[in-house]
């Protein structure tokens, strides 16, 4: 199976604190990938560096196939207008790329449970519709390989079942989903490779 | 382009922060005009040099210190605040959406490309004061070629200091240090403007060099930043 992304000994410390001490990570083609690890462990930062939002201190990230600009839907502290609604933020995010219409994306907040037609603006959202709506701004423009920094917060047992449902679909698709979560069930659920970041070390963790 | 007018200029505290600090520039220049014209009794014509007082207030060599002062800083904040707008919104509310949709250069011309189109808006605030003012004196300023050149330092210098700002910020990550080194650019260039004034003809002696020189610096500001961005945490 090819890899996708490859993490070869990044390390990244801010103002002199060590974060990721000589990672080294391959995520595979079609799999879903965990990583698990404490609050503060270093797993976000791991993947906004795989994002191409932060840069490591030393070591490096190769991409194979695929293109961050181009195949990649990411959950990762996205922020919204919050006197939009969610119509019009999507809206507003697809004019970047322009890759998809207003019906792609009234599909998509369709699927991930929301209403497309709803007035309401997002700062009155509840926190699971902001998480959706998160979701829906990751999943829209069909992307290739999915960066999900904890998918399931705020969300509620019948709203994780359904996206644990809609990972694995994605999943049997083809789609590459990098994924962090504090719980367990996830990770037994969905992931085929689990990955445990502690105290900026990784190790493959045995499910 | 229009969601980040929406997002910035629609946003309740913007618009009262950017009225507030107009009417102090308005309220400071108007006791300045006042101040100058006791006891006068005929209109005034051709007075260029209200305009360049106007755009550059520390060269105002008349008594109102504190209304120089107000006025030169409520530009300042003006301007500073509405960058720092700017900057929440692309490098805070914004950026995952951003930077994970288009590559760092092209977003960081449109970001210092939106600083501009900003700084054009203050100008364009700027000088709709000054005409108010104008008008409610009955000051006539001839429409001369000569007119143009302080109009251009200061839209110039404003630039300058809104990419000082971008600049500073992108590197140290740090607002105060970022605003503080605008200020001083702010203040630095208006003290070399009051050094080159020659005050019997209202002129900046070697204009066009100043000129040419502010566009270097900006050209090289420019790309400093995008040089800078390349490799920055966001």
């Amino acid at each position: 199976m090819d890899f996708i992304v490859e993490v070869v000994g990044v390390n990244k410390e801010f103002k002199g604190k060590q974060i990721l001490q000589n990672i080294n990570l391959k995520i595979l083609e079609g799999e879903i990938t965990g990583l698990v690890g404490t609050n503060g462990s270093g797993k976000t930062v791991l993947l906004k560096i795989i994002a191409g939002l932060y840069f490591p201190t030393s070591g490096k990230v190769n991409y194979n196939k695929y293109t961050v600009f181009n195949d990649y839907g990411i959950l990762i502290d996205n922020g919204f207008n919050n006197n939009e609604t969610g119509f019009q933020n999507l809206k507003e995010i697809a004019l970047l790329k322009n890759v998809i219409k207003d019906e792609n994306i009234f599909r998509i907040l369709d699927y991930v449970h929301l209403n497309p037609s709803d007035k309401t603006k997002f700062k009155n959202y509840s926190t699971g519709m902001k998480q959706k709506l998160r979701i829906a701004q990751a999943l829209m423009e069909n992307p290739k390989v999915l960066i999900l920094d904890e998918p399931f917060n705020g969300l509620d047992e019948e709203s994780v079942n359904y996206f644990r449902n809609v990972f694995k679909e994605l999943k049997s698709k083809g789609v590459t989903i990098i994924i962090t979560s504090h719980y367990k069930e996830d990770i037994a659920m969905l992931c085929d490779r689990v990955y445990e970041i502690n105290d900026g070390k990784i190790r493959e963790y045995e499910k | 382009m229009n969601y980040v007018v929406k997002n910035v200029i629609k946003k309740k505290l913007f618009l009262v922060v950017v009225i507030v600090l107009s009417s102090l520039i308005y309220i400071a220049f108007n006791m300045m005009l006042k101040f100058a014209y006791i006891g006068l009794d005929k209109p005034i014509t051709d007075n260029i040099y209200f305009l360049y007082y106007y755009l550059f207030p520390i060269n105002y060599n008349g008594q109102m210190s504190t209304y120089i002062i107000i006025l030169s800083f409520s530009m300042i904040i003006l301007t500073i605040y509405v960058l720092s707008n700017i900057i929440n919104f692309f490098f805070f509310d914004n950026a995952v959406n951003y930077l994970t949709r288009i590559n760092r250069e092209k977003f960081i011309k449109k970001v210092i490309l939106i600083n501009i189109i900003f700084i054009i808006l203050i100008f364009i605030i700027l000088m709709i004061i000054f005409s108010i003012l104008m008008m409610k004196y009955k000051i006539v300023i001839k429409i001369k070629w000569y007119i143009i050149v302080p109009l251009v330092i200061k839209v110039l210098c404003l630039i300058l200091m809104s990419l000082c700002y971008l600049y500073i910020f992108i590197i140290s990550n740090e607002v105060f240090m970022a605003t503080m080194a605008s200020i001083f650019t702010y203040f630095g260039i208006e003290i070399v403007i009051n050094y080159f004034m020659n005050f019997t003809s209202m002129q900046i002696s070697y204009d066009y060099l100043f000129i040419i020189f502010l566009i270097i610096c900006i050209g090289l500001l420019y790309f400093s930043i995008i040089k800078a961005f390349k490799r920055r945490d966001v």
